[in-house]
């Protein structure tokens, strides 16, 4: 399900039935749907295709949460299948112990297992990710044959048990319902969580989600240990299902079958997951003849997984939703936007800014050497220069996407030299890209609800209290703010360049920081939204703001800045009142160039 | 017959609309620069001359046959080699190696013939001779705009795109690189001169055109342009146009 | 002190295996910044190729050989315009997708075809070896590391001492501009994926003799071969082959002192511990920050 129609459903459903219809509505037919499984006599082949399905989808729901939601690759899906189903199998086979108690300590370790395979990996790259879960998926393979004396080999483990309110086909099938609809509620929801919307802003856009505050490696092992654990959850109801295991169910084989029904249901809903779980289930046991070549359905497989990369990304539910979507447009807000408060939370030092001799060196270029400026509290401050003088390293260095060579940087009063770009943001710092850097999956809203969600950012007193409500509120104040409330359930992609500009602004404001750095915030728009820009900075400011901006349009800097700094070749060559730094001849020489003069042309 | 000429060229840039219609020509062995603030389009231009832009509509000439939608690898072949912005040498490459790389463009050439234009180079731009093995990425900025210009001029161009050759150089270096742009013109190449410097852009063209936000807004003589307080503006702002 | 000297010349027999395949992981991410996941697959594929025209229609050994490499020549390009070049626009995850798609897609297409019963292939010589003091100096691995040599003394040559090796550097370093100097950036991607597809070739087939011809062969030396290059730092040349020996060599002595059958498992756990204590390798962080 797209990002824009899955938030949107519930504040629709809201304005209709109440805020728990949706859920009743969602329970009575979860609980209708496993009442049917129990009492409709089906024969014992569609009874072990159905628990397969459920037990299948609960994994691939792993896999929505993790490729879909967050961008990240398992292929070890079928390994924490393996991890829950070997649990509940020796829990129960070989250590007599209750399946529920098994079945909690399979999910456990596969959690565990998860959470360690993503902390050790994913600092790093995606291609890194991908490669250690395949390397864990052939280990645990290797372990599941080899260590005979726990695992029993290849033979496999056979006589597990149910629990005993379980115990007959149709019950388990029940209790495997019951298990995909709570999993699958979970995981339909979790978009709309803070949890679930750091992770699309992480798959989105890592830089934007590092600076709207969002821990981007804590969310994204967060994810994968998520999807470990829905991995293992499945398969320990897998191996209660089929009171029997053995390693070929949980070879890499069966990760990339995992993959495969992912990305063909669509990967970025769990209505796509099972839709793609019960089509590569039913359709090799009607397609027969496939599987009497072996290796004749996998590759198949690996070639659809190629074909839907290359022709329907976005998977038959992802492309059903393009049509759907037309027909669910959600319903207006009822209230109009509240006014957009922006106080800082505390005041502790004079300047919301100081910079000391920071420098920062890129092999034989110095970028930034030795720059020294304060930002003086509810000041507009300018930071210009030509091209390549440095001004967006700077930029960069403040907001943590680069370490510094030398030099210290406080934010009101506080160090924050040696933080991560999220920490910088959750002491105060907010900024906006020259290049936009919007989440390009979500609506203006969703958005801007990211920034409001910032860490320290504290409403204030008289305001809502916090929560998911109060979040849209100040998330529409700041949209109606910068003037496009009206359109803040629209997808980004809709907006023009110079509203996903103000967008962006926005997304920043939301998170009340106590510094708000814009990065040629007048690039790419056109004279008139250049107008509004200076029209809206200066309201900015009117709310007692501080502001360090940075653009090449003098005509915006000399009429919305108090202060400016003047960088040439990464050094500082001017600070102080605007009027007086702009007539200063070394400015005006670094600008309209130095001798040789025109006139002195040969 | 322009050795180049822009018809109402129209380039997006992504969700930008860069560059509205604008219409130029240079002369064979002119020296024409194209000045604005930033975001004016004028890079955006150069990029669609070079073919690394697809123009939206319009058309370029070059010696009045279109241009407009080859790929940058014909389009250098027919004789105009770009120096792009930021330099852009080949980090892991050495000095000497990013210099005979210029020389792709002209089919096959024999190894040491490339060489040797390569060292004749080094000595129009003596100031790189020492580094000429020193890996791209450890060369300061001045000494990269010298290996890409130099590389450019590997090309044999007839038609020279110089984008923002003085970005990010101190004082000394840019009119170093500025007197290599005048030998390069009593030479003959024929040079496109993007440049935010105006006063250094201006010292060494024929004519000047002045961008604003993709419109053509003045073109004329250096000195006119010169004194012409619209260009100031562009530059410096209005309030800081007067005081000066 | 012989039993060690013996298993050292194993390990970089074997390494050198791994180097290969390693240096076409390497060469792939550099062109293209993609990690091919299916390179393994090229060792797979040309030692079945080796083994049908071989042993199956027993043609002579240098014919199979070279006629091997042209199919693999083929494979790489037909790879690069399946897979990777439509692809080239997209974001890395869905190209890392469509590789693994790929090897699943090449791993079971032979599998359905030739079936799954491990074929024998003879290496080149006849004669099985000789002893040189207390060590038996197998022929395979003897060729093996001898091919190895030659093969990262050609590449070496290639990519430092001719003009086509610097455009190959060029473009992978700054598409764009190797454009705008006329070098033919598509030419020179699909260049790197035959290349790399020859690489893997030949280290199937050299390695064929040592193990089984089966199609779980080319999952396992890509695991290998990518241990190697995180171990010898990711992208450098260098590294990988330092890499792909050191692996070898640990793993033939933690097969000899620890356990046999977990010698698959050391590659994952040197992985593991290089990606926890050193995730730049040994060779990494040569290019600068913002090269």
């Amino acid at each position: 399900m797209s990002a824009t129609a899955q938030a949107a459903k519930p504040v629709a459903a809201r304005r209709f039935r109440g805020p728990f219809a949706g859920a009743l509505a969602y329970a009575a037919i979860a609980a209708l749907a496993a009442v049917a499984a129990v009492y409709t006599p089906f024969d014992d082949y569609i009874l072990h295709i159905l628990v397969e399905t459920a037990t299948y989808a609960i994994a691939v729901f792993g896999l929505t949460v993790v490729l879909g939601l967050c961008g990240q690759i398992n292929l070890a899906q079928a390994a924490f299948f393996g991890l829950g189903a070997y649990a509940v199998g020796l829990g129960t086979a070989d250590l007599h112990v209750s399946f529920w108690l098994a079945l909690v300590a399979g999910a456990g370790v596969a959690l565990v297992m998860g959470a360690l395979l993503g902390m050790s990996t994913l600092r790093l790259g995606g291609h890194y990710l991908a490669m250690v879960t395949i390397s864990f998926q052939q280990i645990l393979t290797l372990v599941m044959i080899n260590w005979i004396p726990v695992t029993h080999g290849p033979d496999g483990i056979g006589n597990i048990a149910r629990p005993a309110l379980f115990a007959s086909g149709h019950g388990f099938l029940g209790l495997c319902v019951i298990a995909l609809a709570l999993v699958g509620y979970v995981v339909w929801h979790l978009p709309e969580t803070k949890l679930g919307r750091s992770m699309r802003a992480v798959r989105d856009n890592e830089l934007a989600a590092s600076v709207s505050g969002i821990d981007v490696y804590r969310v994204k092992v967060a994810a994968f240990a998520l999807c470990a654990l829905l991995g293992g959850l499945g398969g320990g109801l897998f191996a209660g299902g089929f009171s029997y295991v053995s390693p070929d169910q949980f070879s890499f084989a069966e990760s990339i079958v995992f993959l495969t029904m992912a990305l063909l249901g669509g990967v970025a809903s769990p209505i796509g997951a099972l839709i793609g779980t019960a089509l590569l289930i039913v359709l090799p046991e009607t397609l027969r003849f496939l599987k009497s070549v072996p290796g004749l359905y996998l590759a198949i497989y690996g070639l659809a997984v190629i074909l839907i990369i290359r022709f329907m990304p976005d998977g038959i539910w992802g492309f059903a939703q393009t049509y759907l979507r037309r027909l669910m447009r959600p319903a207006p807000f009822a209230q109009a936007a509240p006014d957009l408060v922006l106080v800082p939370a505390k005041i502790e030092a004079p300047s919301a800014l100081e910079v000391e001799g920071l420098s920062k060196h890129f092999g034989g270029l110095k970028a930034v050497d030795g720059v020294s400026f304060s930002v003086q509290r509810g000041s507009v401050h300018a930071l210009i220069g030509p091209n390549g003088s440095g001004k967006t390293t700077t930029l960069n260095v403040l907001s943590g996407l680069y370490a510094p060579t030398a030099g210290k940087i406080a934010l009101d009063a506080h160090d924050i030299t040696g933080l991560p770009p999220h920490a910088r943001t959750a002491a105060g710092l907010g900024r906006t890209f020259q290049n936009i850097r919007l989440f390009r999956s979500m609506s203006a809203l969703e958005n801007v609800v990211i920034g409001a969600e910032r860490k320290g950012n504290e409403i204030p007193p008289g305001d809502l209290p916090r929560g998911h409500a109060a979040l849209v509120e100040r998330a529409r104040a700041a949209l109606g703010f910068v003037g496009l409330e009206g359109r803040s359930r629209d997808p980004i992609t809709s907006f023009s360049y110079g509203h996903q500009r103000l967008i962006e602004i926005a997304r920043a404001l939301a998170g009340n920081p106590t510094l708000l750095l814009l990065d040629e915030p007048a690039a790419g728009l056109n004279s008139t939204e250049k107008l509004e820009l200076r029209g809206l900075l200066k309201r900015i400011a009117a709310k007692g703001l501080t502001i360090l901006i940075i653009d090449h349009d003098m005509a915006l800097v000399s009429d919305v800045a108090s202060h400016i700094t003047v960088l040439n070749f990464g050094r500082r060559i001017a600070d102080g009142v605007a009027a007086e730094v702009l007539r200063n001849p070394d400015v005006i020489a670094a600008y309209l160039g130095a001798e040789p003069d025109v006139a002195h042309r040969a | 017959m322009s050795l180049i000429a822009l018809e109402a060229l129209t380039v997006r840039y992504g969700e930008i609309e860069a560059v509205h219609g604008i219409s130029l020509a240079v002369e064979p062995g002119e020296v024409v620069t194209l000045l604005g603030a930033n975001g004016a389009g004028k890079s955006t231009t150069l990029r669609a001359i070079s073919g690394l832009a697809e123009p939206a509509s319009g058309d370029i000439l070059f010696e009045g046959r279109s241009i407009a939608g080859l790929g940058p690898e014909a389009i250098v072949k027919l004789g105009i080699a770009h120096v792009p912005e930021g330099r852009r040498v080949f980090p892991g490459l050495t000095a000497r190696e990013n210099i005979m790389l210029g020389a792709a463009n002209r089919g096959r050439m024999a190894r040491r013939a490339i060489a040797e234009e390569a060292d004749e180079m080094f000595e129009l731009f003596s100031d790189i001779k020492p580094f000429a093995d020193a890996l791209g990425w450890t060369l300061s900025g001045g000494q990269q705009q010298m290996v890409a210009v130099a590389r450019g001029l590997m090309a044999k161009p007839r038609l020279l795109l110089l984008d923002e050759p003085s970005l990010g150089l101190a004082p000394v270096i840019v009119q170093k690189v500025f007197s290599i742009i005048a030998e390069i013109r009593r030479r003959g190449t024929t040079v496109l001169l993007v440049e935010q410097n105006a006063r250094m852009a201006l010292s060494v063209a024929d004519r000047g055109y002045v961008l604003e936000t993709g419109r053509l807004a003045l073109s004329g003589k250096p000195e006119e342009l010169w004194r012409n307080d619209d260009v100031r503006d562009a530059y410096l702002g209005g309030k800081a146009a007067k005081a000066v | 002190m012989d039993l060690i000297l013996q298993l050292l010349f194993t390990g970089i027999g074997i390494g050198a295996v791994y180097a290969l395949v390693a240096l076409g992981f390497v060469l792939i991410f550099r062109a293209t910044n993609v990690v091919n996941f299916a390179q393994g697959e090229f060792s797979m594929v040309a030692a079945f190729v080796m083994v049908v025209l071989s042993v199956d229609l027993g043609w002579p050994y240098w014919v199979s050989f070279l006629l091997s490499l042209c199919a693999m020549a083929l494979v790489g390009a037909v790879f690069n315009l399946g897979v990777y070049y439509p692809l080239r626009h997209r974001s890395f995850l869905p190209v890392i997708i469509a590789t693994i798609g790929a090897s699943i897609f090449l791993a079971n297409s032979v599998l359905a075809l030739y079936g799954p019963q491990p074929q024998v292939l003879q290496g080149w010589f006849d004669t099985p070896g000789i002893q040189l003091g207390p060590v038996y100096l197998d022929s395979q691995y003897l060729l093996i590391i001898a091919v190895t040599i030659v093969l990262v003394a050609f590449q070496y040559w290639f990519f430092e001492h001719t003009l086509l090796g610097k455009k190959l550097q060029a473009t992978s370093q700054d598409k764009e501009m190797a454009s705008l100097l006329g070098i033919p950036v598509s030419a020179m991607i699909m260049l790197t994926f035959v290349y790399s597809a020859l690489l893997g070739g030949i280290a199937g087939i050299l390695v064929a003799p040592i193990l089984f011809v089966s199609i779980q062969m080319g999952a396992t030396i890509a695991l290998k071969a990518f241990a190697a290059t995180i171990i010898g730092g990711f992208g450098d040349v260098a590294g990988a082959i330092i890499g792909g020996l050191a692996l070898g060599v640990i793993e033939t002595f933690g097969a000899a002192y620890v356990s046999v059958p977990y010698k698959d498992g050391f590659a994952f756990l040197v992985l593991v511990l290089f990606l926890i204590f050193r995730p730049q390798g040994l060779f990494g962080e040569r290019v600068a920050e913002k090269a």
